[in-house]
């Protein structure tokens, strides 16, 4: 393998974009490939992919190279780290020490953070190179049209969304940018786009990783996690991520034993529990039959299906949103007088916030356990939940979306947080994986476990895709 | 007579205040009063309309056209004034309805040119529109949010009442003078009482707060997606289309031909209103307990039957008032039936209704010039033949959509160790109903913030599509004996893997 001059790389090392972080690290384990190689492939892929889909908002290049050429040196000198010369990019309302971080916000186009968030260090202390700062619905919860930073377009297809909002993150990822990428999931940001883009994706317990740093929507149901083009690089990311933080109270300790060691875990006996109900009962009828195909290739692993019920969780996802209004406007109060330059749908679900009572919230809050209850119950038994992790494939981008079921169309932020909100509410750790395709498009599995039993989620996932290769699917656009 | 225009309950309801000040009995009884009288006023000349061109020297087929121009004054409204005509006070709605709908009457009273009729058809269009637009938004703003659904249905029937006594005073006055005269004499009958309803709305107009601004401009988006949809909006057209063709048009011109004065024509007419009240009426609470797509079907293939009847059997007054009976349960389920099915299949209500009136403007359109190219081509009885054709292929596209009723929702009764979520209805719910846009307004003040109208409305139409869930969630009973440490629960269950 030869390097060339920056910005101009041969094929070979070119298609190290193409590569996961567990093929990176394999490789550079291997003398291969050098990080610099990997940053340089990722950067190409960046210059000739992104003025078209617009996933990345600050590109760190110089920096990214800087370090990539010590991560060259300790793999050359055997001190190499857990991530060492993986480059990554950051949804940008991850702060990040002097580097520009403007929650994909004209309100913060120009905040320079003197800090780093917790996870973002943890990242670059385990050898980790941050490439870009990834777009963003504005403040993590606004439209797929960015006002401030233009649209973030799908891979897969340029006239639909990439979900969000973590869309720079899916695109990124999808695209070949980097192999990692970190977002932030308040009612399934993290796994909308990773199932729009053909991602694997995690939402890990509620605490798992500490949020510190990171911009705040609603900080009951505020989770960050990795997305990445395979179930073991989920795994491989959490492992540097997960653990306590002094910084974030409501944080909570790492696995005792690593995420990776479970990737090979026996997955034939488990029960897996399935409800039909308002988690099932509305799905395009294409997204619907894929997903059924995608349930007997999981049962071909010998997993168990079972049946339960849920017959009141569809009350999880209005809770869920009185939780978000009341917190949204506590945290973002100061900008109210601002509401008018924000984008139209961030600007329409923060001018319903301040109409939550503070006794409709608190019940929220109190109700909070009752669902949890309710879930522990259904899966009593079972290793874990299995959703469509969409039910409808990504709509086209507009200021007010619709989603198309089949039969009739409905608001985009009601059907994509449908399968995905009410385990923000819970908190349960929640994976997604690609399925397979419908009309060209990518659709997905969501496995829910139990809280901080990520492992079980990773084992069922990495099953899924060593037998099947649905993730092994690109756009089109890569070739 | 049959009411020539878009149900009231398709006018836009969110934008003003909702029922701000629920009003004194006294108050909504005026109100209702006024509506009867404008409902007469409104519905004297209606299905004279075609006459009068005939009378006048118009074509059968010219006479359709006329009837059918209506549709373009309401389809502009519908269009560009969504936002604008439900916002107007009171007496700007009532006052100007009654006046600009008594110009086109008085229009047609002075010409004797049937072009005429048809440009002051036209003009008392937009009338109907401002009455329709206001006058539901004002039963709905008298009182609370809760009751909403039957003030427009006493609305309604106030209306419908006017509006079917109207033709038979209106025979009566045209049989006073012969021929176009009397038809003449009843056009200014009509604008002379117009205009005093004009003067009853000044002083019995209820009084409201202001609403946000009025605004024209292009609807929002109509958010209809998706075959069945777009079918229950095509039977809406074909709902308006009936009334405007066969109602409106063919009914009187084949009651003409038969030789019919004035007076049995307007007893004719009357008793078609009857049946499509009636039909309005009690089709509208059967199908919200049995499903809309049987009764629907089942009125248009028995408007088929009445229709080939009318082509091929009838040949007397009595058989044209019989007929006319029977067609009456048609029109009338085929105005209030696709309307319901429109808000059960609509992304939102407001959407939803929109699209609807848009369709139901075009259906009314689209009916008078069939009926007139039917006309033209084949007679009263080609036309009817493929007026019964159209009844005939909309029952098959019914049964094609199927049911659009949405089946009521369960609940779960509390039981203290159940792992459901209990649900229970909320006995305070009639005590605690939902701000309206006022209420809002104060909201935000206290809490030192300022919303723009427009971002209000949203924000309030955001609460009111979640406040049916909200309900639930309020019902849902909360220990206030057990220790509450929320949110520390919450975490809590999370840190222990799950386990309560």
């Amino acid at each position: 393998m030869t390097t060339t001059a920056p910005g101009s790389v041969t094929a070979d090392v070119a298609a190290l974009a193409d590569l996961t972080a567990t093929e990176l690290l394999a490789r550079f384990a291997a003398g291969t490939a050098t990080p610099s190689q990997a940053v340089e492939a990722c950067l190409t892929r960046i210059a000739t992919t992104d003025d078209a889909y617009n996933a990345v908002l600050t590109l760190l290049a110089d920096r990214a190279r800087r370090q990539a050429a010590e991560s060259d040196a300790r793999w050359a000198a055997g001190t190499a780290r857990a991530l060492e010369g993986v480059p990554f990019g950051l949804k940008d309302i991850v702060a990040t020490a002097d580097i520009r971080t403007t929650g994909g916000s004209s309100l913060y186009a120009e905040h320079v953070p003197t800090e780093s968030a917790a996870l973002a260090g943890r990242l670059e202390q385990a050898g980790g190179v941050l490439l870009a700062k990834l777009s963003t619905f504005e403040f993590a919860c606004g439209g797929a049209v960015n006002r401030t930073f233009g649209p973030t377009r799908n891979p897969w297809d340029l006239q639909r969304t990439t979900g969000g909002s973590s869309s720079g993150s899916g695109a990124a990822v999808a695209l070949g940018q980097v192999p990692l990428a970190i977002g932030t999931d308040t009612g399934g940001s993290i796994r909308i786009p990773s199932a729009f883009c053909g991602l694997s994706g995690l939402k890990p317990t509620y605490g798992r990783v500490p949020r510190h740093g990171v911009m705040g929507l609603s900080w009951t149901l505020d989770h960050a996690g990795p997305m990445a083009r395979s179930v073991a690089d989920c795994a491989l990311m959490l492992d540097v991520i997960a653990g306590a933080d002094p910084r974030d109270a409501t944080s909570l300790p790492g696995p005792a034993v690593p995420f990776a060691d479970s990737l090979t875990r026996e997955v034939a006996g488990m029960r897996v529990a399935r409800s039909r109900g308002f988690l099932e009962e509305q799905m395009h009828p294409a997204v619907a039959a894929a997903y059924e195909t995608a349930l007997a290739e999981l049962a071909g692993l010998g997993v168990e299906l079972v049946d339960v019920e849920l017959p009141t969780f569809d009350l999880a996802a209005v809770t869920s949103w009185f939780i978000i209004y009341a917190e949204m406007l506590s945290l973002h109060e100061e900008h109210f007088g601002l509401i008018e330059q924000r984008d139209e749908m961030g600007a329409s679900l923060f001018g319903a916030s301040p109409f939550v009572s503070a006794a409709d919230y608190l019940r929220a809050l109190r109700l909070r356990p009752a669902f949890q209850r309710e879930l522990e119950t259904a899966m009593t038994g079972c290793d874990a939940l299995v959703t469509p992790a969409m039910t409808a494939l990504p709509p086209l981008i507009d200021v007010e979306m619709v989603s198309d079921l089949g039969d009739h169309s409905e608001p985009w932020l009601d059907v994509a947080c449908r399968t995905n909100v009410p385990f923000n509410l819970t908190g349960n750790p929640a994976l997604v994986f690609p399925s397979g395709l419908v009309d060209g498009m990518p659709v997905a599995l969501q496995l829910v476990g139990h809280p901080l039993d990520e492992a079980t989620l990773f084992a069922l996932g990495h099953a899924y895709q060593q037998a099947t290769a649905h993730h092994l699917h690109r756009p089109p656009v890569l070739g | 007579m049959t009411p020539a225009f878009p149900p009231s309950a398709s006018a836009e309801l969110p934008e003003p205040a909702d029922g701000a000040i629920p009003a004194h009995a006294g108050v909504r009884s005026r109100y209702h009063v006024l509506v009867v009288l404008m409902g007469i006023g409104f519905g004297l000349t209606a299905p004279f309309t075609a006459l009068l061109v005939v009378a006048l020297g118009g074509a059968a087929q010219w006479a359709a056209y006329v009837v059918a121009s209506m549709g373009l004054s309401l389809l502009a409204v519908d269009f560009f004034g969504t936002r604008f005509v439900p916002r107007l006070g009171p007496r700007m709605a009532l006052c100007g309805a009654s006046v600009v709908f008594g110009i086109g009457s008085l229009l047609s009273a002075v010409t004797t040119s049937w072009v005429l009729v048809g440009l002051a058809r036209v003009l008392q269009g937009f009338g109907a529109a401002l009455f329709m637009g206001g006058g539901v938004q004002i039963a709905a703003r008298l009182v609370r949010p809760e009751s909403r659904g039957g003030a427009i249905g006493i609305f309604n029937a106030a209306w419908f009442a006017g509006v079917a006594l109207g033709p038979l005073g209106g025979g009566l006055i045209a049989a006073m003078r012969p021929g176009a005269d009397g038809l003449r004499m009843l056009f200014a009958v009509c604008a002379a009482l117009n205009l005093l309803s004009a003067v009853v709305a000044w002083f019995l107009a209820p009084r409201l707060a202001p609403g946000p601004r009025p605004r024209l401009g292009l609807p929002r988006g109509l958010g209809m997606h998706g075959a069945r949809r777009w079918s229950v909006l095509v039977l809406a057209a074909v709902g308006q289309a009936i009334r405007s063709g066969l109602a409106m048009t063919l009914v009187p011109l084949l009651g003409e031909q038969l030789g019919m004065g004035w007076v049995p024509l307007g007893i004719a007419l009357f008793a078609l209103s009857l049946t499509d009240v009636a039909a309005m009426h009690f089709g509208s609470r059967f199908s919200d307990r049995r499903g809309r797509a049987l009764p629907l079907a089942g009125a248009l293939a028995w408007g088929a039957v009445a229709t080939l009847a009318l082509a091929f059997v009838v040949d007397s007054p009595l058989g044209l008032t019989l007929g006319a009976l029977a067609i009456g349960v048609t029109v009338g389920a085929s105005w209030t039936l696709p309307v319901a099915m429109t808000v059960d299949l609509a992304t939102d209500q407001e959407t939803g209704l929109a699209a609807y009136r848009i369709a139901s403007d075009i259906g009314m359109l689209a009916g008078g010039v069939l009926a007139g190219e039917g006309l033209a081509a084949g007679g009263m009885t080609g036309a009817l033949l493929a007026t019964a054709a159209v009844l005939v292929a909309s029952t098959a596209l019914v049964l094609t959509v199927g049911e659009t009723r949405r089946r009521p929702s369960t609940t779960v009764r509390a039981t203290p160790d159940s792992h459901r979520v209990p649900c229970v209805q909320n006995p305070l719910e009639d005590s605690m109903p939902m701000p309206d846009l006022d209420g809002f307004a104060v909201i935000a003040a206290n809490q030192d913030i300022a919303l723009s109208p427009e971002r209000l409305a949203q924000a309030h139409a955001t609460h009111a599509r979640f406040r049916p869930d909200l309900e639930r969630l309020r019902a849902l009973p909360l220990s206030y004996t057990e220790p509450v440490t929320e949110p520390a629960h919450g975490p809590a269950w999370i840190a222990n893997g799950g386990r309560s």
